[in-house]
């Protein structure tokens, strides 16, 4: 075996598996400062974090009460193997394009002298390091001081040894979680047909990733479901995460039946999972030039819905929906936004806010959807037939798009069950509002946006994240409870409602005449800059 | 007639194209010629409008590029020199996506585009992502993009890349007859065997600088010389002998 070929070949695909090959050499740079921000935020969050446990713990150990203790003790330790096996996932789904060689390997590699046993070693290594790094450091960094920090007078065992039980039985839950996305994109590779093969994988990717956004709100409620494990009921044995609970009993010493039988299904269900992953594997191989090198003549494509209006307008609009219709990468970033909108819905549970919730999301993926490029090089024909007449017609073919998709969406997906919640006169009361709200959200969203969807480079982290997370928090907390309060006025029949709907919509107006004035005198964007003014310390004020 | 007037680039003090000046009349190609890095590229990019000169002026028919770049613009149809598009669109989409941006009625772009994709061979692949296209497919979209909305300068950067003889022959044919009607090409090109049948006059850039610009036989006529145009170019560009150069590579290859 050429080790060394197969070394370097690894690196290769380790690297490719942290590229985003959508953002030129300034975009990747910026996205690396990003990194860091985030880095940084997670350090934060992560010293509090113990801090909040270590509370918690201290309280129940002061309340004397084993039961309750324990109770709460098997609920924040599931939630503690969720957590791990949740990134994982994530991360797994967020390059299961990148899994398996493809047709550029296949292509460009099989013409060197190297064996296809070393592109697909190289392959597998990469992989295994890349999905190691999440497990271990995911694992070690949550399973430790948990265990540390749990530790009381009512725990029955040695700090270290809950640590060490937590973090295998962490660790095979994120082996399982990272091995059933490679099975499932193995899977899809093998048995879907040639000409639909692309379009097939970028749905399951999508499926795949709003269904983990989903989840959030549940992880988030995991650690009140202590009663609920206490009971064992036999329906959570599907729910592959509690398998690992049991393993980590089993581990710690428990011989209860239920938990040596959810132990029994964590190793059986990781042994499938994995055996699954090397068949794809192994058939993948096998079979390379058949599986990964599809011809795509097959690949025909519906004609897109055309637009009435100005040829311009016409051709942005057809163009967004095209664009969105078929990039992977932007359907996943925009349904995945508009899926985190939907949990915070779900869980919320206000249907008088349940639009507002949902229109800042879609506003929000689709902003940043539009905003990532899409083959950067191509922007030339949008570049060379750009002008001042035209500008206005192609900057109001986006404001629709998103008002259609952001606002218009979200109201009729809401409306129905706003109508069986609240019956049929608040739910049409609420309505005007809504969409007056909407309409604002857009106008703000759009104040600054000079630039044809998909056609202008990307500068990630342009703000410091932190700035940008507070400002979209104060925004939607902002957005959605102000909007949530009058519009429960406006479902107590206010009389003051009218003026409300004026006042908005009055805003918008004004936001609206800014942008659209701004508009008329400035070319488009093409190329996205940092700001010019430095974030100044002011250490002389 | 196309007037480029002391074209100067200058990135970040490099000084990328110098005082560039030529023309062409109605009804000529212009052959535009230089070795890599020559600044052809460069050059193109400013007749076009993708990039604004550091100095010097462009105008079409006497309308500057800079007084009113949508007029001018209209007039100019541009292919590339690699084949950028947007490979997720079909090629009908992507006709009627640069139609569309061109202001053109959908109705002409519609019928302007069926009858191009089949005459460029490409009506049976119209509903089929381009993504699945060849080079040459992809630069037979290309053209007929540039060539949708009637114009009166053709910009053409290196357009034989990828073509079959067939589509060669084909485009040459349609150089020559598109400035039949006092149209004008701009071709700029690697390819000196095509260079020398199509255009009517050349110029040549080495360093940023236009060494020489006359038509084929003038130029050989003032270099005293009946080569052909390769020599003319390795004569005007200062072209060493590449010989010793070919066999020192052969020699480290075969050292190693």
């Amino acid at each position: 075996m050429p080790w060394r070929e197969t070394g370097a070949l690894a690196r290769h695909f380790l690297q490719g598996l942290f590229r985003l090959n959508f953002l030129d050499d300034a975009g990747e740079e910026s996205f690396r400062r990003v990194i860091i921000g985030l880095l940084a935020g997670f350090l934060a969050f992560g010293s509090w974090l113990p801090r909040l446990f270590a509370r918690k713990y201290f309280y129940l150990g002061q309340l004397g009460q084993a039961d309750v203790y324990l109770q709460a003790l098997q609920a924040d330790q599931l939630l503690m193997l969720c957590l791990p096996m949740f990134v994982v996932a994530m991360a797994m789904a967020l390059v299961c394009q990148s899994l398996f060689p493809d047709e550029t390997d296949y292509r460009i590699l099989m013409a060197l002298p190297v064996s296809r046993a070393a592109i697909f070693s190289a392959k597998l290594l990469a992989l295994l390091a890349f999905a190691s790094i999440f497990i271990i450091t995911t694992n070690v960094a949550i399973g430790v001081p948990f265990a540390a920090i749990s530790t009381g007078p009512l725990n029955p065992h040695y700090w270290p040894v809950r640590a060490v039980a937590q973090v295998a039985a962490g660790l095979l839950g994120a082996i399982f979680a990272a091995g059933s996305v490679i099975a499932l994109q193995g899977l899809v590779s093998i048995a879907t047909p040639r000409g639909s093969l692309r379009s097939i994988a970028v749905l399951m990717q999508t499926a795949l990733v709003c269904a983990l956004v989903l989840v959030v709100p549940i992880l988030a409620r995991v650690p009140t479901q202590g009663a609920l494990l206490r009971a064992q009921p036999a329906w959570l044995s599907v729910v592959p995460p509690v398998w690992f609970l049991g393993l980590e009993e089993t581990l710690l010493g428990s011989r209860d039946p239920y938990f040596v039988r959810l132990a029994e299904l964590a190793i059986s269900g990781t042994a499938a999972v994995g055996l699954m992953a090397a068949l794809c594997y192994g058939f993948v191989y096998r079979r390379f030039d058949r599986v990964i090198l599809r011809t795509e003549k097959g690949g025909k494509t519906s004609a897109i819905r055309r637009f009435r209006g100005r040829p311009e307008y016409a051709a942005v609009r057809a163009f967004t929906t095209a664009t969105l219709h078929r990039s992977g990468l932007h359907q996943i970033v925009c349904l995945s936004i508009c899926a985190a909108g939907l949990a915070l819905t779900i869980n919320n549970q206000d249907v008088l806010r349940a639009p507002l919730v949902l229109m800042f999301a879609a506003v929000l993926g689709l902003r940043a959807a539009l905003l990532l490029p899409v083959t950067r090089q191509a922007a030339w024909v949008f570049r060379i037939t750009e002008n001042e007449t035209r500008r206005r017609h192609q900057l109001a073919a986006v404001e629709h798009f998103v008002l259609e998709c952001g606002v218009l969406v979200p109201m009729l997906i809401t409306f129905p069950i706003q109508v069986k919640m609240l019956g049929w006169t608040d739910a049409l009361v609420a309505l005007p509002l809504t969409a007056a709200l909407g309409i604002l959200l857009v106008e703000i969203a759009l104040l600054r946006w000079h630039r044809i969807p998909f056609t202008c480079t990307y500068l990630p982290g342009k703000r410091p994240v932190a700035h940008t997370f507070l400002l979209l928090l104060l925004s939607f907390s902002f957005f959605t409870a102000g909007g949530g309060a009058l519009l429960s006025s406006a479902a107590a029949h206010d009389s003051t409602m009218p003026v409300a709907i004026f006042v908005f919509a009055a805003l918008a107006a004004a936001f609206r005449l800014v942008r659209t004035q701004t508009n008329h005198n400035r070319p488009l964007e093409f190329e996205d800059e940092l700001p010019e003014s430095t974030y100044g310390l002011q250490l002389n004020s | 007639m196309l007037e480029a007037q002391h074209l100067t680039k200058r990135y970040h003090g490099l000084l990328a194209v110098d005082d560039v000046s030529f023309e062409i009349r109605a009804g000529e190609i212009l052959g535009y010629l230089g070795p890599n890095g020559s600044g052809k590229s460069t050059t193109i990019n400013m007749v076009v409008g993708l990039l604004e000169p550091s100095q010097g002026t462009v105008s079409l028919f006497g309308e500057s590029l800079y007084a009113d770049p949508a007029a001018y613009k209209r007039r100019i149809g541009y292919v590339p020199e690699e084949p950028y598009l947007y490979t997720h669109l079909t090629a009908l989409e992507y006709l009627a996506l640069v139609g569309g941006l061109r202001g053109m009625s959908r109705a002409r772009v519609a019928g302007t585009s069926e009858h191009l994709l089949q005459l460029f061979g490409l009506w049976d692949s119209r509903y089929t992502a381009m993504s699945a296209f060849s080079k040459g497919m992809r630069q037979r979209v290309l053209l007929s993009a540039a060539l949708l909305h009637d114009p009166d300068l053709l910009v053409l950067d290196e357009p034989f890349s990828g073509l079959d003889v067939n589509a060669s022959l084909l485009f040459r044919t349609l150089l020559r007859l598109f400035v039949r009607n006092g149209k004008m090409i701009l071709f700029s090109s690697h390819r000196l065997d095509v260079v020398e049948r199509v255009c009517s006059r050349v110029a040549i850039l080495h360093h940023g600088k236009i060494v020489a610009q006359n038509t084929v036989a003038g130029l050989r006529e003032s270099l005293a010389t009946s080569e052909s145009l390769e020599d003319v170019f390795a004569h005007v560009t200062k072209q060493e002998d590449y010989t010793e150069v070919a066999e020192q590579i052969l020699t480290a290859v075969g050292r190693h």
